[in-house]
């Protein structure tokens, strides 16, 4: 079920109510959120209940294992054991299909035919996030960081978590297994900043991502009837389309965390305000980029390996990131893209460096007048905006027609795109230049009561008249 | 140097969480209530509109008995029943309202109608051909009529609708601001001019509404939207279950109540039937009334007539109001010679 359905509304009501109920008592309080959280996901299917609960037991008997012994040997193949076990299934639902295709069309290419092998393989919902969250958590046991959870049930909620478990943030086991064993206190400071979330998370989906959406699609499924300035809308709109969906949920899922007293890793920080690529993963699926960062470039070896090897570590990285996100190679190209610019600006800050004679530092840390700053920003976003290109872009001949046929030209249709662009991000670009001057992304929460809760109710409304009908997140493909 | 923001929680207490939620809901409320407002007045709506007023003719206890006519918009503008009564000395009751609402809707209307005023002599079914497959009513429309929460065991059949959209229907029933999200942008976008439909629109006493506009001209000339349009007929007719049960549903009440039922051939421009496209999509069409007829042991009026030109069409199944005049005449004209036949 959807955040925003009526059955999901009906469904935290009787979930919040229960968890009410028994807040005198941290285990049945659990319990509760474990049936609800299962509940939850059985709604989309079922049948993955099974394949989540059996990584989620041979996981949790894994990490007791690595702690039971001594052996350093054997704590490693234990780790081995899950990660290849997690990786298998998230690498044979997700990816399977992809890579005996990529596989045919390459022998084909090259001229071999191969017959085309298709297996009906369905997408386990959240299988990206709940993996991400297995592998955080043993590899996490595995260096020390946490102790093994309590009992499986605690682990299986950890991991199924409703508020998070299908779309993320990706929240680690040192963050959220910690809450399970504490009593969650709902305070009034708590509830005031869930309903900031909640109401602007729902107003980002459905009022700005939903109605934004309509451009971009149109342009995108019907690319070869546009040329000039609706290709560059087309884009534009998917730029605001995918911040305010994945941003929208984000802040729904973390609302109502916050509402049972659960804290939950920011995962966007106005990303289009980024100077430069560095900046941007600070900001942007912040979850995402500090899992690649601790598990995987890391791992790699991250900056330990002279310039070659920090490049070498950064773009595989990126790429794998990119992967991450779909089954197609417009996601590797996009990862792989982002690596590029990230090498770009590194190469860049060292040439800079050389030239003042100084040691290399991140251009954060440098003076920036308002203008420079603004430009920088500028850049960045041109940079971003053309990253998105290629994540939505469905073929490489759409790719082409774009970058042959973009411009400048006027449509029938272009006035109108420009002003379904402008009329629906105009609020997002109003509060967060607030949050951004005032460093502060609870700004709207400083005003007194009546004031927001104008704000507020003309939210709701808004969410209520312009709201387009009740569409999937997009990272729920994820 | 780029700043990230923080969350900032601001220490509140519950008595501010209080007065924010308090304050939201009642401008929420009042906004419901404004939007309440307009709807009832200034009836924006057409389509809901016609929901309401059909319903309202079925509660106001006409005296009518002769004939019903159900159907759908085609209907609503295409039977006139002043020239009902001009042919056959007769009074009919025009309570066709939408497509969308399908011969199930129909059937309801006809089940309020019979426990309200008594089983009409005759009842009378026009429905186009681009409803025959449509299978869900809106929600939104049906919240319109009194049959939100159908309890009726006996037209439970026709509603298969889940608790939790039950609750829905009767709960969107009492929010505009959910329902006539359309009507309100409407308004929001030029708010010195709300329409008026309640003059724009003339639905008589006896159900017929005249037609709003003369022949359209500029959409008939536009052959290759017909052409184009035509394409979608290829795949053949499935009608909806939705239909099917409504259908059954009307054959019950009518077969209980002693009613004559009449199937007729529904107005179409001319252009759209003789079609190459379109042409075996409506010997399907023809089939399948004739069939029903034949398992109900109704009347099927296929009439030549139904086919019109674009001087009587306002588009490729709305009639003009000269043109309902004449569809009407050659309808129950063909239903007279027949009973005068049976006679």
């Amino acid at each position: 079920m959807l955040f925003n359905s009526p059955e999901f509304f009906l469904f935290f009501l009787v979930v919040f109510s229960a968890y009410l109920l028994t807040r005198k008592n941290l285990r049945w309080q659990n319990i509760v959120l474990f049936v609800a959280s299962y509940f939850f996901y059985g709604s989309w299917n079922w049948k993955m209940l099974f394949l989540m609960f059996g990584t989620t037991a041979l996981d949790y008997f894994l990490s007791r294992k690595i702690v039971a012994t001594d052996k350093q040997a054997a704590k490693k193949w234990y780790l081995r054991i899950s990660l290849v076990a997690n990786l298998s299934v998230l690498g044979f639902f997700k990816y399977f299909n992809f890579f005996i295709d990529s596989f045919i069309d390459f022998f084909n290419v090259i001229g071999f035919t191969v017959e085309p092998l298709a297996l009906q393989i369905i997408l386990p919902v959240g299988i990206s996030f709940y993996t991400f969250h297995s592998i955080s958590y043993i590899v996490d046991v595995y260096r020390g960081n946490i102790k093994p959870a309590d009992n499986l049930m605690d682990y299986a909620l950890y991991i199924s978590f409703f508020p998070q478990m299908v779309a993320g943030p990706i929240v680690r086991a040192t963050q959220l297994l910690p809450q399970m064993y504490k009593k969650r206190e709902i305070t009034a400071d708590k509830v005031n900043a869930a309903f900031f979330l909640i109401i602007w998370g729902f107003f980002k989906k459905m009022v700005i991502a939903d109605n934004v959406a309509v451009v971009s699609n149109t342009v995108f499924q019907n690319y070869a009837s546009y040329e000039g300035l609706d290709l560059f809308l087309g884009v534009l709109a998917f730029t605001v389309q995918i911040y305010c969906d994945f941003s929208g949920y984000t802040d729904i899922a973390r609302g109502i965390a916050k509402l049972m007293g659960f804290e939950i890793i920011l995962n966007f920080r106005l990303p289009y305000f980024a100077v430069d690529p560095s900046d941007f993963w600070k900001r942007w699926h912040i979850s995402l980029s500090s899992w690649l960062r601790d598990y995987l470039y890391i791992s790699l070896g991250g900056n330990r390996g002279g310039n070659i090897g920090t490049y070498r570590n950064l773009f595989l990285t990126m790429l794998l990131g990119g992967l991450w996100h779909g089954a197609a190679w417009n996601f590797v190209i996009w990862g792989a893209y982002h690596g590029f610019i990230l090498i770009l600006y590194r190469q860049y800050d060292d040439w800079k460096a050389r030239k003042r004679q100084q040691a290399p530092l991140p251009l954060q840390t440098q003076p920036s007048g308002t203008v420079h700053r603004l430009f920088k920003i500028g850049v960045m976003f041109g940079f971003t905006y053309i990253g998105w290109f290629f994540f939505r872009a469905d073929s490489l001949s759409q790719m082409l027609h774009f970058v042959t046929n973009a411009g400048f030209s006027f449509s029938a249709e272009t006035v109108g795109y420009i002003n379904t662009i402008v009329m629906y991000s105009l609020p997002l670009v109003l509060l967060q230049l607030w949050q951004h001057n005032t460093a502060d992304l609870m700004v709207l929460t400083r005003l007194r009561a009546a004031p927001l809760a104008i704000v507020y109710a003309l939210l709701i409304i808004g969410i209520f008249v312009f709201g387009a009908s009740s569409q999937e997140f997009i990272y729920f493909q994820f | 140097m780029s700043t990230l923001p923080n969350e900032d929680i601001k220490d509140r207490s519950w008595g501010y969480v209080a007065k924010v939620v308090a304050i939201t809901l009642t401008i929420v409320f009042a906004a419901n209530g404004a939007a309440f407002y307009y709807i009832n007045a200034w009836q924006p709506n057409l389509l809901y509109h016609l929901v309401k007023v059909k319903w309202g003719l079925v509660d106001k206890k006409a005296s009518t008995k002769d004939w019903l006519v159900l159907g759908d918009s085609s209907c609503n503008q295409g039977v006139d029943p002043d020239v009902v009564y001009e042919i056959l000395q007769e009074d009919a009751l025009n309570l066709c309202v939408v497509g969308d609402y399908l011969s199930v809707g129909s059937s309801w209307l006809l089940d309020a109608y019979i426990r309200k005023n008594g089983a009409p002599d005759n009842i009378l079914l026009v429905y186009s051909h681009r409803v025959w497959d449509r299978k869900e009513q809106p929600l939104n429309m049906i919240e319109q009529g009194p049959y939100r929460f159908i309890l009726n065991e006996q037209l439970g059949d026709t509603l298969k609708y889940s608790v939790l959209e039950r609750i829905k229907l009767e709960a969107i029933h009492y929010f505009p601001l959910a329902v006539h999200t359309a009507s309100i942008r409407e308004f929001l976008s030029n708010p010195a001019n709300p329409v008026k439909h309640k003059q724009k629109y003339t639905v008589h006493s006896n159900g017929f509404m005249e037609a709003l506009n003369g022949p359209s001209k500029d959409w008939l000339q536009k052959e290759y939207e017909i052409l184009e349009q035509a394409k979608a007929y290829r795949s053949g007719l499935e009608v909806s279950p939705a239909n099917l049960s409504g259908l059954k549903q009307i054959y019950r009440l009518a077969d209980e109540n002693n009613i004559e039922v009449y199937i007729a051939s529904a107005p179409v421009y001319e252009k759209r039937y003789n079609n190459a496209d379109t042409k075996a999509y409506f010997a399907q069409i023809d089939s399948f009334i004739a069939h029903t007829a034949d398992t109900y042991g109704w009347q099927y009026i296929k009439i030549p007539g139904a086919v019109f030109s674009d001087s009587y069409m306002e588009d490729e199944v709305h009639l003009t109001y000269q043109g309902a005049r004449l569809y009407t005449e050659r309808l129950f004209t063909a239903i007279k010679e027949q009973q005068n036949h049976a006679h």
